[in-house]
Formats: structure tokens, C-alpha cells, sequence
């Protein structure tokens, strides 16, 4: 057998759901030739299940170890892993709820996978600055309406069922519960994460603050923003309102460039 | 063709050991650190690996070249890498003698390859690929290892020896990975050393391992046992100063534990006579 099929075979039979001893494989002096083989055949499964277990660790607690192991082991092994790195591997896993029965039709349980996937994104992203809110004193009045914003690459915002965020705060205790109580009595909530200083951040926002920081990271300028809440509120002046979210996504450190006419 | 300058006693960088590190002055020579924990990351890990590496020299040490596979050279793998190599300029890059997947799968381990001409070939001309595309040499590991094949034509030293010449890269010996495979296969460890050349060898780990009666696992997880600092004062007869470094990766210990083995390494280091010659034809 040549190294190609010999590698193929070898990971065909680690794959499988039954190990398959790939018939290259020789006795050894105290093992014989299955038993041998186990030991990559497991490490496959264990490695991949440790990370899983760390990259959910509040999931796990969430549903208990029984539940989670019977999620992450079908995820282990319908889904190979196709990543370099096994933490990427793990990103997978709420695709795979949303996917699969019986956890499909468990929204609670996805949102909060998908929740505590987005921390571990955030935590990981790439580097950028965070501009202090003294950088708008240096635009001039007649350049704001033509302000535009860019953000750090931890910033997400996601659509997750109402009290996910809170759910995920009790289950870390309550020391560990960034998530101010801005929660609009709705069937979603939208959670906005984002890293400053290293450390990994989440609050509820509403409704008009997610239109804003959308228009504002999909490059439209102040102006536009302003006109994108003023249509939402039926003409109203909203700048002191956009004035407050810039303020807030400044002081948190959300913003990482600003320009002036840039598209 | 001169080996990098010994580095002295190293410690592989785990998030574990962070705050001690940068809080105090640990006697530490320098760090290896895993390639892949840092590649295309940002945050907190690599504003501590920029803090780390003011003070330390550093390796990079990956898990995922795959060196041996069969798939195509990952080049999107080796960009990331070469720009991490180029921010933090560390001594050298190393990765192991394995595969980790193919048809596009990663099986997350270091896979064992059979010992034969045509691995030999494949291998060699992969490493060349990649110290061009790096263009610098890489060094590579001898992995612990739990099957044998029956396609194989060589002994696991005489491939290393083999390759090492025909891709003109350096070693990355492994101490625990021989005293495993070792017992694993039923080969003498200290005739392993024997084959392997000294000239090439620029870098040695330590590690523990989990005992199985039946086999022995490389998990990282336990102390160096005495047989493997046995065979690590022979391995420092055989090539000499090197530099030296200790894996550990679970069940971690106080880092003074760590030291405290860093420290004997060097007393091993100090008392063995070199029969090592440090500069290669």
C-alpha cells in the first residue's frame, strides 16, 4: 500500500463510527493490532470532546453531562473536523443544533450555544485600536454629517431568544454577569459582544441602537445614521439620541477608526 | 552550516503560567510557544506573547504543518505562519515528523507515517518546499508513536538521519518521544541515539507521559521519569549543548515544580561530556 492509501485508509478507519483496523497496522509486543490502533481512534474523540467541553463550558453545566455528551459526541461524529484548529472545529457545534433533531427545536439551547460561541469569537478576534471619544473633538461641525465609523473586530451584534444573555449570566454566577437589565419585553433581544483591554464584554441593546450600529458598520455616515432613526421614530430629531450611542460605543471602546466621507 | 547558539533551559508557554511568568523572574531561559495558539489571533494571549517575548527568546512550535501528509502543502497555513514568524522573530520554527488529515479532514493528532522510501522522497521534498517558502530551516521532531506498519523498509532513526540530510533541515529531538516508542515497538532507545546526527540536533524536549502497562501514551501530564532523564544525559554526551525545554500540557503543576526540573536538566547538561561535534560539514 502506498502513503497515500495508506493515509486514507487510516483515517477512514478513525472516522468511522466502528473503528475499521486499517490492515497495514502490525501486532506489537504487548498489543495486538486493534488495540493498538484504539489509541488514535480515541484520541480523535477525546481531543475533540475536550475542546468542545471547554468552548461550551457553560452549555455543558447548562445541560448536564449526560446531555452534553450525547450532543457533542453526534457532533463528533457526524461532523469531521475540516479546521487546524480544533477551537475553530468547536464554532460548529450551534449550526449543528440548528440542524439536527432533537436539538433543532430547542431554541432556548441554541441561542445559548451560539451565545457562548460568540464570547470565545470575540475573545480570540483580531487586534485594532479602541479610539477614546476625545478623537470627535477634533472633527470640525461641518464634517460630522459626513462621519464615518469603524469598529473593532470583536464587535457582533446577535438576535437571540429573550434571556438568553440572562440565562448564561446565571449559569456563571452571578460575578461574572456583564449584561445590563436594557431588555425589551420581546420574544428576541439583541446581545451586542465585544472585547476592550483583553477582557470580553456583552449587554443587551435596543431597537434603535441596533439600527444605528448597523447602518454605522455597514459604512453609512452620521447623516445617514441620523436619517436611518428619525425614519423609525416618524421624523423626530434624533441626534442627541445618535450623539448617545456614539458616546457609549466610544466609551466602551467599540470604535476603532473614524473618517470623514470615507465609503 | 552552524547550529543556531544553545538557548539554554527552556519552558513550553501555557496560559497556566501567564501572571508568574510576567510577575516575577522565573529561572526560565526561554519559551517555546505553539504556532497555532497565536496564529491569526489577537486579544489578550498575543499582547501577552508581545510581553513575553520583550524579555525571553522564543521557538514556534507547531502541531499542524502536516508535513507528511498527502494532501497539498497548506500555504494559507504557512502565510499565517511566516507572519508570525516575521512579528515575533523567534530562533527557529519547528513542527513534527507526521500528518494530521487528508481530503481536506484534520484528525487533531500526530499521525504516524510508515518508514519507506516513498515517505522518505515525499517528506524530504515537502520540507525543502517549505524552508524555501519560509526560507529558513525548520526543524523537525520525532513523534511518540503506537502502530507500526508493515510497509515499513527502515528503522525510525535511520529515516530521521536520512531526511534530515537529503532536506538539509535540523532536529528536534525528542527524549520522551524515544523512551515511548521505545517500549511501544520494542526498540533499544539508546542505539536510536546512537543513528541520529548529532550536527543536526539543535533543540531537546522533555516531557511525562501516562503509563498503560501495555503501552505508553505521550500526554504531557506527568514528570519526566527517571529513565527518560537517563536517557536525556545521554542524549546531551551524544550532541552536546543544546538547547533544552520541558512539555507539559495537563494536570499542570506549580511552575516552581517546572523550574525545579529545568534545574536538574542543567545539572544533567553541566556533567555530561560532550562527544558532540557543534559545527556540521
Amino acid at each position: 500500500m502506498n502513503l497515500a492509501a495508506l493515509q486514507s485508509a487510516f483515517q477512514a478507519g478513525i472516522l468511522s463510527g466502528d473503528p475499521v483496523i486499517p490492515p497495514s497496522i502490525e501486532d506489537g509486543p504487548r498489543q495486538d493490532r486493534a488495540a493498538r490502533f484504539m489509541a488514535y481512534y480515541d484520541a480523535y474523540r477525546l481531543r475533540l470532546a475536550e475542546c468542545l467541553s471547554n468552548e461550551y463550558s457553560a452549555l455543558r453545566d447548562r445541560l448536564g453531562d449526560e446531555d452534553f455528551g450525547a450532543l457533542i459526541e453526534a457532533y463528533i461524529e457526524t461532523r469531521p473536523s475540516r479546521y487546524r484548529a480544533a477551537q475553530d472545529y468547536c464554532r460548529g457545534l450551534p449550526d449543528f443544533m440548528r440542524a439536527t433533531a432533537p436539538w433543532r427545536t430547542q431554541r432556548d439551547i441554541i441561542d445559548f450555544a451560539e451565545f457562548e460561541r460568540q464570547l470565545s469569537i470575540a475573545f480570540n478576534a483580531a487586534d485594532a485600536p479602541s479610539l477614546a471619544i476625545a478623537t470627535l473633538a477634533n472633527v470640525a461641525p461641518a464634517d460630522w454629517p459626513a462621519l464615518t465609523f469603524a469598529f473593532h473586530p470583536s464587535v457582533e451584534m446577535l438576535d437571540l431568544l429573550q434571556g438568553t444573555a440572562q440565562a448564561y449570566a446565571r449559569t456563571r454566577g452571578a460575578e461574572d454577569a456583564q449584561c445590563s437589565q436594557e431588555t425589551p419585553a420581546a420574544d428576541s433581544e439583541t446581545i451586542l459582544f465585544w472585547r476592550n483591554d483583553g477582557g470580553v464584554f456583552y449587554r443587551a441593546i435596543d431597537a434603535g441602537e441596533r439600527l444605528a450600529l448597523a447602518e454605522a458598520a455597514g459604512r453609512s455616515n452620521f447623516a445617514e445614521l441620523c436619517a436611518a432613526l428619525a425614519e423609525r421614530t416618524a421624523g423626530a430629531d434624533v441626534t442627541a439620541q445618535a450623539a448617545a450611542f456614539l458616546g457609549r460605543w466610544f466609551n466602551d471602546g467599540l470604535v476603532s477608526k473614524v473618517g470623514v466621507g470615507e465609503e | 552550516m552552524q547550529k543556531p547558539a544553545p538557548l539554554g533551559f527552556g519552558l513550553g508557554l501555557r496560559p497556566n503560567y501567564y501572571a508568574e511568568i510576567l510577575s516575577g523572574e522565573p529561572n526560565i531561559d526561554w519559551f517555546e510557544v505553539i504556532s497555532e495558539n497565536f496564529m491569526g489571533r489577537g486579544g489578550r494571549p498575543i499582547a501577552i506573547l508581545e510581553q513575553i517575548r520583550q524579555n525571553y527568546p522564543i521557538v514556534l512550535h507547531g502541531v499542524s504543518m502536516s508535513i507528511a501528509s498527502t494532501a497539498p502543502l497548506d500555504f494559507d497555513y504557512l502565510r499565517a505562519l511566516k507572519q508570525l514568524a516575521d512579528r515575533f522573530q523567534p530562533e527557529w520554527i519547528s513542527d513534527h515528523l507526521c500528518w494530521t488529515g487528508v481530503h481536506g479532514v484534520n484528525l487533531h493528532d500526530l499521525l504516524p507515517i510508515p518508514y519507506t522510501h516513498e515517505a522518505l522522497d515525499h517528506v524530504a521534498d515537502r520540507i525543502q518546499r517549505v524552508q524555501d517558502y519560509l526560507c529558513r530551516r525548520i526543524a523537525i521532531e520525532n513523534v511518540s508513536s503506537y502502530v507500526t506498519f508493515a510497509e515499513s523498509e527502515m528503522d525510525e532513526s535511520t529515516f530521521l538521519r536520512e531526511l534530515a540530510e537529503r532536506a538539509d533541515c535540523w532536529l528536534l529531538f525528542d527524549v520522551n518521544n524515544v523512551f515511548v516508542s521505545s517500549f511501544n515497538h520494542g526498540f533499544d532507545a539508546g542505539r536510536f541515539l546512537d543513528d541520529i546526527p548529532a550536527e543536526r540536533v539543535i533543540q531537546l524536549h522533555l516531557a511525562g507521559h501516562s503509563d498503560h502497562e501495555t503501552h505508553k501514551i505521550d500526554t504531557h501530564d506527568q514528570p519526566v521519569i527517571e529513565v527518560v532523564w537517563s536517557l536525556y544525559a545521554e542524549a546531551c554526551r551524544r550532541f552536546g549543548e543544546v538547547s533544552t525545554m520541558i512539555e507539559r500540557d495537563d494536570n499542570f503543576p506549580p511552575l516552581s515544580d517546572l523550574v525545579a526540573e529545568l534545574d536538574r536538566a542543567r545539572r544533567i547538561a553541566a556533567s555530561a561530556p560532550s562527544r558532540a561535534q557543534g559545527v556540521a560539514a
